[in-house]
């Protein structure tokens, strides 16, 4: 269970390994360091993908056949008058079909940003996002912030909107929708407005409608944060559910590294100024998740390590 | 808003000029720029143009000041008796709504061809928004400042001078520099109903000659009149907003 | 229920209350009827031209230029509004001149309407388009500008062509702006097709008040402006009614 490993790989040559996972292992370093002496040592069980090579071969295989979302030295600057702001440095990764991916980092670390560019929302300055999810029209399914329904239609027609733009025919869109409110837990309240509804219930709203079309991969910006702390952690269950269920590439984006751990199965640390991917953690804690994983003290570490980073310069 | 303005007017002024010139426009459709100001200084030398600005202008204020003051008052009264307010909001949102500008033919009727019936008709176009800018600001003074007023133990009058009446300046500003627009309008409309003095009737004169260039002189002076007093009042609005509304 | 009766019920005591007092200036107090006709004077004077169906045309004119002014006026200035939405080198351009035209009184225009466009059905509907068109494009404009960038996010993330997106979403966005420009344009609409039958004309309500004070027709003109002042109003309870159901889908707290 414990991939812990400090080992160069051997049985693949030094160029096989990206560069960006090289220079992540560099920058890596053990968690004594960080911390000082005022802190018991934590010890994580964390993969890095340098050490891919470490892992079982046939694991190994399998994770490099599933790239779904691959981040190639992206960039990222927005010109501000006349100066020009760096929101994300090259940037690399991959993200494997199937993953629960939490992004974290503190504000303006470029993880809005970074989602936006996987979304085609905004264009990359350099480099190049490859989604290989081919003959799928529509790749990605975006949760904002706040829900962003459309203020005039029912919650079922909202949930049916992509549908209807993509020319799917009432009945089968009706369909479809129908099971969506039924997934996300909003039965009886199909007629409402999104007026009617509470916070949670809009985003749930959301959550179907980015579901509408059945997209491989489901992008989350903070998808929680304007709803309060209860719903939230009920939120937290159902998108558990809804992801084992559904099998999506969820990428969420979060300022709560509770929230990351909890819900992810690897974590991106991002740090700002230029933002910047830190590190890639891989959360090992067993499925399904629920309360007794918050009372897993491997959890707890989890936790304490994220945040460690999140303070840590760099 | 003054800069962007003036940009816009060159950029304006530009257009016809140079569509006049390049199209050759017949003078009698579309006079060029040149061709109006001429017009203007004619009229300046023999027809006593400063007089009828002056006559416009005369109306328009007496209008606007009574039309302002009387919209003032009746704000003042509504705030502190809220009960005629809300006997009078019906009468008020009727008249509100009805074209305030088709009773122009019956002030003829009654007050003749002279200033008056501009006067009035001007009053009433400016009470309303007035009224309502005023009361507005009055009614809902930050609920903290009130509280401080019962802590200092201010009276009425003190409160009103030192907490009501800054609370509502922005507001009231804000519809007065809607009723300048209105003010103008009204003061034309008048005076092309029937008059013998004013912008407005040099406009209707105008346009019975089918001279254009006379035409487009008296809407670029009245443009230039509502340009400037909207300008006024949009600053003083500003002033006040900047000075007295920092909640 | 109630709360529905109860304006109605507050406006029709106000104009009872109305009604009473002109009553009360004429009869009892008896102004001269050439100043101050009576209530039932003047209704006399509509009934007996309306029997004779002599009114019906001067209604259905003015309320044809109106309708056909407000629309023609409303369409343009939604799409001009958009235009400059989606063009901001356009509306860095044109924001100028629109201030200008903003603030001038353009009903100052109608004269030289007149001039280029003759007496007929033209000038007065192109006065009605110009006095209609500037509160809609401001207020639809306001409604474009206001509307959360998410939204174009959406319609990016679902592949909306710029019209799907137009129809889908921004047009109903913008419909709370659209229904303020609207409204001002209604009255100022009135007030221009009036003012343009004042001018010139043979038809309408406006030519109805020139040919009553011509004529020393006081009951007629004060029917004539009874009529404008009730259309005014009605047109403005008409479009308050669609607004309130086009938006029935909104948030009380920000209607």
């Amino acid at each position: 269970m414990i991939f812990q490993s400090r080992r160069q790989p051997e049985r693949l040559p030094q160029s096989y390994i990206p560069t960006q996972f090289r220079s992540l292992r560099q920058s890596r370093q053990p968690a004594t360091n960080l911390v000082g002496s005022q802190l018991p040592m934590v010890k994580v069980d964390i993969v890095i993908f340098s050490q891919l090579s470490s892992l079982p071969t046939m694991i190994q295989n399998t994770l490099r056949g599933l790239d779904l979302i691959t981040i190639r030295g992206v960039t990222k600057t927005f010109e501000m008058g006349k100066e020009r702001v760096t929101a994300l440095a090259p940037i690399d990764q991959q993200i494997n079909k199937g993953q629960f991916v939490s992004i974290i980092g503190p504000s303006g670390c470029g993880k809005s940003t970074l989602l936006r560019l996987i979304a085609g929302l905004d264009d990359v300055t350099e480099g190049e996002i490859k989604l290989d999810t081919k003959g799928v029209k529509r790749p990605v399914g975006f949760v904002f912030q706040d829900a962003v329904l459309l203020p005039w239609k029912s919650v079922i027609d909202n949930i049916r909107f992509p549908l209807d733009c993509a020319g799917v025919k009432r009945a089968a869109g009706d369909k479809r929708a129908q099971e969506l409110i039924e997934l996300v837990g909003l039965k009886g309240f199909e007629t409402a407005l999104p007026k009617q509804l509470s916070g949670g219930m809009r985003q749930r709203a959301a959550i179907a409608r980015a579901l509408a079309d059945d997209p491989p991969i489901l992008l989350m910006d903070e998808p929680f944060s304007a709803v309060d702390l209860l719903t939230r952690e009920t939120l937290n269950d159902e998108l558990l559910q809804i992801w084992q269920r559904t099998g999506k590439t969820i990428l969420l984006v979060t300022h709560s590294v509770e929230e990351a751990a909890y819900l992810g199965t690897q974590v991106m640390v991002m740090t700002p100024r230029p933002g910047r991917l830190k590190k890639t953690i891989s959360v090992d804690l067993p499925h399904p998740r629920g309360e007794q994983t918050k009372l897993d003290p491997n959890y707890h570490k989890l936790v304490m390590e994220l945040r460690q980073d999140m303070r840590g310069k760099t | 808003m003054l800069k962007r303005g003036a940009t816009g007017l060159l950029l304006i002024f530009t257009l016809w000029a140079g569509g006049v010139y390049l199209f050759q426009v017949p003078g009698y459709l579309l006079p060029g720029p040149g061709e109006v100001l001429e017009r203007l200084v004619f009229l300046y030398k023999n027809a006593q143009l400063t007089t009828h600005i002056f006559v416009t202008l005369t109306e328009i204020f007496w209008g606007f000041f009574y039309g302002s003051l009387i919209g003032i008052g009746v704000a003042l009264v509504f705030a502190r008796l809220p009960i005629l307010e809300r006997i009078a909001t019906p009468f008020i949102l009727l008249l509100q709504t009805a074209p305030k500008i088709a009773i122009a033919p019956l002030l003829l009727l009654w007050l003749g061809l002279g200033p008056a019936p501009k006067i009035v008709l001007v009053a009433v176009v400016t009470f309303f928004p007035v009224m309502t800018g005023m009361l507005t600001g009055l009614k809902y003074v930050h609920k903290s400042y009130l509280d401080l007023a019962k802590v200092l133990k201010l009276n009425r009058w003190q409160r009103f001078l030192h907490i009501e009446l800054p609370s509502a300046l922005p507001t009231l500003f804000a519809g007065a520099s809607v009723a300048t627009t209105l003010a103008i309008t009204a003061a034309v409309i008048g005076e092309l109903m029937g008059a013998n003095k004013g912008l407005g009737y040099l406009l209707s004169a105008g346009q019975e000659n089918a001279d254009s260039a006379t035409v487009m002189g008296m809407v670029l002076l009245l443009s230039l009149i509502g340009w400037l007093f909207y300008e006024i009042f949009e600053l003083m609005r500003r002033r006040m907003e900047a000075r007295f509304s920092d909640v | 229920m109630l709360a529905r009766i109860k304006p109605v019920f507050e406006y029709g005591i106000a104009l009872g209350v109305l009604y009473f007092v002109w009553w009360y200036a004429s009869v009892p107090m008896a102004m001269p009827k050439y100043l101050l006709p009576s209530p039932g004077d003047t209704l006399n004077a509509l009934w007996t031209m309306a029997l004779e169906n002599k009114l019906q045309p001067h209604l259905y004119y003015t309320s044809q230029n109106i309708i056909l002014g407000l629309l023609i006026g409303s369409v343009v200035g939604i799409a001009l509004a958009y235009l400059l939405y989606r063009l901001p080198r356009l509306s860095a351009i044109l924001d100028g001149p629109l201030v200008v035209f903003q603030t001038a009184p353009k009903i100052a225009l109608a004269p030289l309407f007149v001039v280029w466009f003759g007496l007929g059905l033209g000038s007065k509907l192109i006065l009605i388009f110009s006095l209609v068109f500037f509160p809609v494009l401001l207020g639809a404009l306001a409604g474009f500008r206001g509307i959360d960038s998410r939204m174009n996010d959406l319609s990016k993330l679902l592949e909306l062509n710029i019209f799907e997106q137009f129809f889908k979403i921004d047009f109903m966005a913008a419909l709370p702006g659209i229904f303020v420009g609207l409204k001002i344009g209604a009255v100022q609409a009135l007030v221009g097709a009036i003012l343009a039958e004042w001018i010139s004309g043979q038809q309408g309500l406006g030519f109805l008040m020139t040919l009553a004070t011509a004529t020393y027709k006081t009951p007629l003109l004060f029917g004539a402006v009874l009529l404008t002042s009730l259309f005014g109003i009605a047109l403005h309870v008409g479009i308050t009614a669609i607004e309130h159901f086009a938006l029935s889908w909104k948030a009380q707290d920000d209607q």
